[in-house]
């Protein structure tokens, strides 16, 4: 019946293709001079993207290379061009060092995920097929609650009075509280693993995945035990997708405001706290715009290292 | 002997990164029912007087309807400039390398530079800052290269001849599109739309630096945890994982439900 219908309503469909007079004549005008007209339909279709990726990342990004010119002063900032804001940062250990710091707390969030990460992702891999959308989707489930959230989360778990220390009270594991799990760098480091290791493994995962079984199983005929196999096949076909996953990650980590800012303490603190810190604390905007840039600085840079290794946009699944 | 031992440890291992992703999660979820005035442990027995509690939080309301309005226009907004642009990738021009690594730019930088940058833009173009204003820019601009990459991908599966032969039976390109094209990837559509509602329902750190005096749940969020440590906070949160996972479990099945998708998988059983 349903089959019926719908062959029914295919025949109409086609009839009407088939009746020029039913369009109106502007119509045809217009679509005939788009057709002629290429490149116009191009930038019609384009235009809203341009205008959006205007407002949002071009000339925002040019408001901080301005305001990071300016001066800030009692009454407010005054166009005043010079390079004192670079020079106080360069000359500041404390903001020198807090940039050091964050670098050092995000390679190692990195490398932590990576490490875990991996043969987690090679499991995911190894799954059979039927479970394997399911198993996916519950790794992207998390990642698509709210950062802010997962952060929140730990809180209960970490405090001193929190789950882990509950546990190990009501063990007699240990007779104090321990104060150190939370508010200081491993908290921060620990709940940014959390958060962002969905980063890691979905790349992985996906070039895993896409590998054939058959070059390992060249390799064992060819006499490479199955480590051999790994280190020579697997691992080199994997490298997309490793790269991918740490330059996500490490640009995650590195911009985080809201993990440090909750539970890291004084002890914790990041870049991006100082950063924020410069619009709704102190209020230097334009030293706060040198920070912004030397945080987005940081980014690029990683990219451009990245993609000198490997096709970046493979990783994001898109062919350009 | 050795695979399968080394089939077990990998399977082991799985589940354990498995708990470790929903541990903090479910402990939320569970302490947000916890009969105690501790967002912690120990257990006090189960009880829904938080979420009681949360129904008479005025404010809360406000700022669930003002998420709920946000992440209706962001997912319309953005599904339609995203679906534009993606569409314009299905032809060849020149700089069209370069126009997507642009276009994908947003995903790595950093959402408080752009937060901050976008509050000094408006700061400077005398906007006041809002929620349909600049809080909407702020997350259209966010979930753009999202869609964009979900309805592009989309795309390069589809097949070209469908369309090829609706133009051959005399459609012209938009009859073309209505009957032909959009029926295929409505499902695509509709998928990345709930991924963007989703990622806008989400969204602190931009929406931090633009929103001004109006609040999202998210922000609600932050200030509680600034001044009140309730399980009342538990709650919220829970709230918003189940909105946002009930979401993405929806998308999910649109997205399984495509028939561009289902075509493909039949084909590649019937070849088998």
């Amino acid at each position: 019946m349903a089959v019926q219908s719908q062959e029914a309503k295919a025949d109409r469909q086609s009839q009407q293709f088939l009746q020029p007079a039913a369009r109106t004549s502007w119509r045809v005008g217009v679509l005939a001079f788009l057709h002629r007209v290429g490149w116009l339909k191009l930038l019609l279709f384009l235009l809203p993207a341009l205008v959006l990726l205007t407002v949002y990342l071009v000339i925002p990004i040019i408001m901080l290379v301005v305001m990071s010119f300016y001066k800030s002063t009692m009454f407010g900032v005054i166009p005043d061009f010079s390079w004192r804001n670079y020079q106080h940062f360069a000359s500041s250990t404390l903001f020198v060092g807090l940039l050091g710091k964050s670098v050092r707390m995000a390679i190692t969030v990195t490398v932590i995920s990576l490490l875990v990460s991996y043969p987690f992702a090679y499991f995911l891999a190894r799954v059979p097929v039927r479970f394997k959308t399911a198993l996916l989707i519950l790794v992207m489930v998390p990642f698509w609650t709210s950062y802010l959230i997962r952060t929140m989360a730990w809180l209960p778990i970490l405090g001193i009075k929190g789950v882990v220390n509950y546990s190990l009270l009501s063990l007699q594991i240990v007779s104090q509280p321990i104060e150190a799990f939370l508010f200081n760098e491993f908290s921060v480091i620990l709940t940014l693993i959390h958060i962002y290791m969905p980063y890691m493994v979905v790349p992985i995962f996906l070039s895993l995945d896409r590998l054939d079984g058959r070059l390992l199983e060249a390799a064992g005929d060819l006499g490479a035990n199955p480590l051999r196999a790994f280190w020579h096949v697997t691992l080199p076909l994997s490298m997309p997708g490793v790269i991918g996953g740490v330059v996500m990650v490490f640009i995650a980590a590195f911009g985080a405001y809201v993990t440090p800012k909750l539970i890291g303490g004084t002890s914790g603190i990041m870049f991006g706290n100082v950063l924020a810190d410069q619009y709704s604390g102190t209020f230097n905007w334009p030293f706060g715009a040198v920070l912004a840039l030397i945080m987005i600085s940081v980014v690029l840079l990683l990219l451009v290292a990245a993609s000198r290794i490997t096709r970046l946009d493979a990783v994001f699944g898109v062919r350009a | 002997m050795t695979s399968s031992r080394t089939q077990w440890l990998l399977r082991s291992y799985g589940f354990a990164v498995y708990a470790f992703l929903y541990t903090p999660i479910a402990m939320l979820v569970l302490l947000s029912f916890n009969d105690s005035t501790a967002i912690t442990l120990p257990w006090g027995g189960f009880t829904l007087r938080w979420y009681w509690a949360l129904a008479e939080n005025q404010s809360l309301f406000v700022s669930l309807k003002n998420s709920v309005i946000l992440g209706l226009a962001t997912a319309m907004l953005a599904t339609t400039i995203g679906c534009l642009a993606a569409f314009a990738f299905r032809y060849r021009f020149r700089g069209q390398v370069v126009l997507m690594r642009v276009l994908l730019l947003p995903l790595v930088i950093p959402g408080l530079t752009i937060g901050v940058a976008l509050l000094l833009l408006f700061h400077a173009a005398g906007v006041r800052p809002g929620l349909l204003t600049t809080t909407l820019v702020a997350h259209v601009g966010f979930a753009l290269p999202y869609v964009f990459v979900l309805i592009s991908t989309r795309l390069h599966r589809f097949d070209e001849s469908l369309e090829e032969a609706a133009m051959d039976l005399g459609a012209d390109e938009l009859t073309t599109f209505w009957q032909i094209t959009f029926p295929l990837i409505r499902p695509g559509i509709i998928g990345s739309a709930l991924f963007a509602f989703t990622l806008s329902f989400d969204e602190f750190i931009r929406t931090l630096f633009t929103i001004g005096n109006d609040n999202t749940l998210p922000i609600q969020i932050w200030s509680m945890l600034g001044s009140m440590v309730s399980p009342e906070l538990n709650a919220t949160a829970t709230l918003i994982v189940v909105v946002s996972v009930g979401l993405v479990v929806l998308g999910e099945l649109f997205r399984g439900t495509d028939p561009v998708m289902g075509a493909i998988k039949k084909a590649r059983e019937e070849r088998q």
